[in-house]
């Protein structure tokens, strides 16, 4: 896996603030496992050879359908959108639940981390092909427009000030993602589960942020200031379903 | 021995009544229903008091869109949507049931 | 039924004879003054205490539970093998307290005047109310088999089938057993607490062994052809236990097969059915089941053991004013689970607030859905909505049981749901 010039130089950045995170961990008593660079490009190794017919079969089989809707593209708030996420993104994310790294223990997560238990990497690389062939989420139907237009200046611009660096630099113009294939799309996402992730990295409860970056990103960011973005983005999903 | 519940011969006409209550498509209007608050109140056990299972991995349903919540009972009940459980429960009720149930998962913030 | 059983049943006295009271016209109290007394703080009792505050704020709603701690039977079966603790069953009245303004008396109801609309309690004041809801849960008959009783159970042969000490006692038992030792599970006649709770134990015991005794194995003698979700678990003890094969883990001994119980022997676990002569290192008896001690001193039981009601209301058919919900109550094709006495107190609720104020009780709705493990990552569900037709409670047809399928997604969600259902039900009741 490659990264990107920015983001390296932001990872030395970020070590201090990883450390505090991890020593908040430490208190907890729960032991915090964490991706190595060099051993999450090996895992993803068969990412792109997922094949989308079986996939899909599996998506089925699976009953993933039972929560992230027909075709991946959540049917309520209740549950996150699938589609329009590149390979690499969706088998890393099977891969961090079967391995503990989101740990919203007895929450949300927890069913994410029984189902992974099921799945082996090809099986994994299969679903994660065919989310990828799917459209993108379009708008959830509770997206609040006010809110909306609240979060998009600190999507686009960052604040310096806080050491914020602008989301759309990592996650896309347009939110349709990212500058590396492991950097999640995040138009149309749900922002029931945008705000949830977002809490869970600034409790330092999802580990799987390879340097621990969105974690040092979400933490200065307010409760106001998450719920703002997650409206923000998920009413960029219209457009980002125009985007191949 | 007593009867069990499960081996009780439910009563023809009973059951025939039911089956006519149950089916979306032939449903008299003047068949008493329960209210929305009624049939909510017992769904608060999996989907939490008032539907706020918030932190929950059983979906959430207070304040949840009046249409969505129909069309997904609807999808539940006719086997178009996959589920676990709910395609078992959403046969249970009628299109009025559904709809009234909606209302009040609907207005809770 | 058994004479010994009948005998005792009699001695409780069956109190159809007693009057039906007049009581004050009720359209004249108002939520706001009247008084509703629910007594029992179990499953029934609290959802009532809880729901009726939802729907009436005012009113004033005192609930009489001894323990302070309650201890759910759910997922006990998972306190016995050790998956949790016994604090994380156990519930305090705090919120109800707290949150919802109920007065939560620690005291045992021994008796009531319906007539003047009083109950008394062992130690405190009577209490009066304008409605009594009673959800005493439920008592065991012992005397049915020579050889088992109450000393017994509580010694030797626990039926841990109130959650408590005799859970510990089973607990204590199963870790105990020698290697390649016998569970043997009795499981009880129609109509008892939990009708898939002894196949559930048996589950749990099964797989404990795989880790702890992988010789062992488990023995259910069962006087009944059926039980409840039978057909998933069976299919899951084929999968998990070798059920149907000569190393089968589990062996079910239906009626048919001589599953009947005779006589047992308490001092040397002997237990003789009419299959044959089994001696087992735990026994697990769950004896025959009737409604908690209270309703009988309280004249609320048939002559079956159980308190026959209005179905529309839970209004008892003997005591006007008196609702009676839960395991005790009679509710036709509803099983005797938490999650039927958590339903069952909302339309008594229902009833209770549309009395009160002079109306016409509303339409009842219920539901009942039993989770079960067959194994800590296997559940198998039982759902189904019931109405009120005729005065009787139906169970609509559409099909309630989980479905056997090649997914292995399907079982371990219906476990993973599990587990968030005993989460969200127990604060439906309890917070
Ligand atoms: C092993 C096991 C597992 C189970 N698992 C499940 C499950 O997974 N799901 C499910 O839905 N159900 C389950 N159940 C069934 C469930 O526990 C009961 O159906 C439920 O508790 C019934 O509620 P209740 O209110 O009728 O009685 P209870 O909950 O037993 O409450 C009765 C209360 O009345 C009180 N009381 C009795 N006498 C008096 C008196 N004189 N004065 C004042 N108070 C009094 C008692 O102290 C008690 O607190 C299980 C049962 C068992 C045994
Ligand atoms: C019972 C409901 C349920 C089922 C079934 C389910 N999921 Fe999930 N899934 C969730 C929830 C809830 C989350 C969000 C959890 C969190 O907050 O971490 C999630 C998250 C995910 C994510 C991460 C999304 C992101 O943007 O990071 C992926 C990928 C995923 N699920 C794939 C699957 C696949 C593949 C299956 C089937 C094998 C499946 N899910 C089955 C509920 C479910
Ligand atoms: C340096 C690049 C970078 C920047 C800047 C960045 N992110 Fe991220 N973001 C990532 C990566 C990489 C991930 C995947 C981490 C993981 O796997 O857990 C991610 C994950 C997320 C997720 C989880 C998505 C999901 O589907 O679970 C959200 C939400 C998110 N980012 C929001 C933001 C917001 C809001 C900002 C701006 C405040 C931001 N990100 C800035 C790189 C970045
Ligand atoms: C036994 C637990 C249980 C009961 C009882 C129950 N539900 Fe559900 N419900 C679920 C589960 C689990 C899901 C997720 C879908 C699935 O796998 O079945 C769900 C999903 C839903 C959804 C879809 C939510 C969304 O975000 O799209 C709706 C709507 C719903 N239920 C309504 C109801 C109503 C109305 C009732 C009462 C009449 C009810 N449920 C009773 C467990 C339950």
């Amino acid at each position: 896996m490659n990264f990107h010039p920015p983001l390296a130089a932001l990872l030395v950045a970020v070590t201090c603030l990883a450390t505090n995170v991890q020593a908040q961990e430490r208190h907890n008593a729960v032991p915090m496992p964490e991706w190595e660079p060099a051993q999450l490009e090996q895992a993803l190794a068969k990412a792109t050879l997922g094949r989308a017919e079986e996939g899909k079969r599996l998506h089925h089989f699976l009953y993933c359908s039972a929560c992230h809707g027909d075709n991946g593209t959540s049917p309520s708030r209740n549950w996150p959108s699938l589609t329009g996420q590149k390979p690499d993104y969706v088998m890393k994310t099977l891969l961090d639940y079967k391995q503990n790294m989101r740990r919203d223990h007895y929450r949300k997560a927890f069913v994410m981390t029984k189902v992974s238990s099921l799945l082996d990497d090809t099986q994994m690389a299969d679903l994660a092909a065919y989310y990828a062939s799917q459209p993108a989420p379009t708008v959830p139907p509770q997206t609040q427009g006010k809110l909306a237009r609240k979060g998009a200046l600190l999507a686009t611009q960052g604040d310096a000030k806080r050491g914020i660096a602008a989301c759309a630099g990592c996650h896309g113009e347009q939110g349709e993602s990212g500058v590396t294939p492991d950097t999640p799309a995040l138009a149309g996402q749900t922002p029931e589960y945008f705000i949830q992730a977002m809490k869970m990295y600034k409790q330092g409860m999802r580990t799987s942020d390879v340097g621990g970056v969105m974690r040092m990103f979400a933490r200065p960011l307010s409760d106001a200031e998450i719920t703002s973005l997650a409206h923000y983005y998920a009413g960029l999903g219209s457009r980002g379903s125009l985007a191949p | 021995m007593l009867p069990s519940p499960h081996q009780h011969p439910v009563r023809l006409t009973a059951l025939l009544a039911t089956l006519a209550m149950a089916s979306g498509a032939a449903i008299s209007s003047d068949i008493p229903i329960a209210t929305g608050k009624m049939i909510g109140d017992t769904c608060a056990s999996c989907h939490g008091t008032r539907g706020r299972s918030f932190d929950e991995y059983m979906p959430s349903l207070a304040g949840i869109n009046r249409d969505q919540l129909v069309q997904a009972m609807q999808d539940y009940r006719e086997d178009r949507r996959a589920s676990v459980v709910m395609n078992r429960i959403a046969k249970g009720y009628n299109d009025r049931e559904i709809l009234a149930v909606a209302e009040y998962f609907s207005r809770i913030r | 039924m058994h004479s010994s059983r009948r005998d005792f049943l009699k001695s409780l006295g069956v109190a159809g004879a007693l009057a039906l009271t007049s009581g004050p016209a009720l359209a004249r109290t108002r939520s706001r003054t009247a008084h509703v007394v629910i007594i029992g703080g179990g499953i029934g009792g609290a959802t009532a205490a809880k729901y009726l505050r939802l729907a009436a704020p005012q009113m004033r709603i005192t609930l009489v539970e001894p323990v302070r701690r309650f201890i759910t039977c759910l997922r006990s079966t998972d306190v016995v093998v050790g998956h949790m603790d016994l604090d994380d069953i156990t519930f305090t009245y705090d919120a109800l307290r707290a949150k919802y303004g109920i007065r939560v008396i620690h005291d045992r109801a021994v008796g009531f005047d319906p007539q003047k609309k009083t109950v008394q309690l062992l130690e405190g004041f009577p209490l009066a109310y304008d409605k009594l809801v009673v959800s005493p849960g439920i008592d065991f008959i012992y005397g049915d088999v020579d050889g088992y009783d109450q000393e017994a159970a509580a010694t030797t042969l626990p039926h841990a089938w109130k959650a408590g000490p005799q859970t510990l006692l089973l607990q204590k038992q199963l870790r105990a057993m020698p290697q390649g030792g016998t569970f043997l599970l009795v499981a009880p006649p129609n109509p008892f607490r939990c009708p898939p709770g002894p196949y559930e134990r048996a589950s749990l015991v099964a797989e404990w062994m795989i880790r702890h005794n992988p010789t062992g194995k488990v023995v259910i003698l069962d006087p009944k052809d059926q039980f409840t979700k039978d057909v998933p678990f069976k299919k899951a003890w084929e999968r998990l236990y070798g059920y149907n094969t000569p190393q089968s883990r589990i062996d079910w001994i239906s009626a048919s097969n001589g599953g009947k119980v005779l006589k047992v022997d308490a001092a040397s676990r002997t237990v003789t059915a009419q299959a044959g002569t089994f001696r087992a290192d735990v026994v697990n008896y769950i004896p025959p089941q009737r409604a908690g001690t209270l309703a009988f001193r309280m004249g609320l039981t048939n002559r079956e053991g159980w308190c026959p009601v209005d179905r529309h209301t839970f209004e008892s058919s003997i005591v006007k004013d008196v609702h009676v919900i839960g395991d005790a109550a009679v509710a036709d094709s509803m099983p005797k689970s938490g999650y039927s006495a958590n339903s069952q107190a909302k339309v008594a609720v229902q009833a209770i607030a549309d009395l009160i104020e002079g109306r016409t009780p509303g339409e009842p709705s219920m539901i009942n859905v039993c989770y079960s493990l067959a194994g800590e990552h296997y559940g198998v569900s039982i759902a189904d909505i019931f109405k009120v037709v005729d005065n009787r409670i139906v169970k609509l047809p559409a099909s309630g049981v989980s479905p056997i399928t090649e997914s292995p997604a399907q079982p371990l969600l219906e476990a993973v749901y599990q587990r968030n259902w005993h989460r969200t039900f127990a604060n439906d009741c309890f917070a």
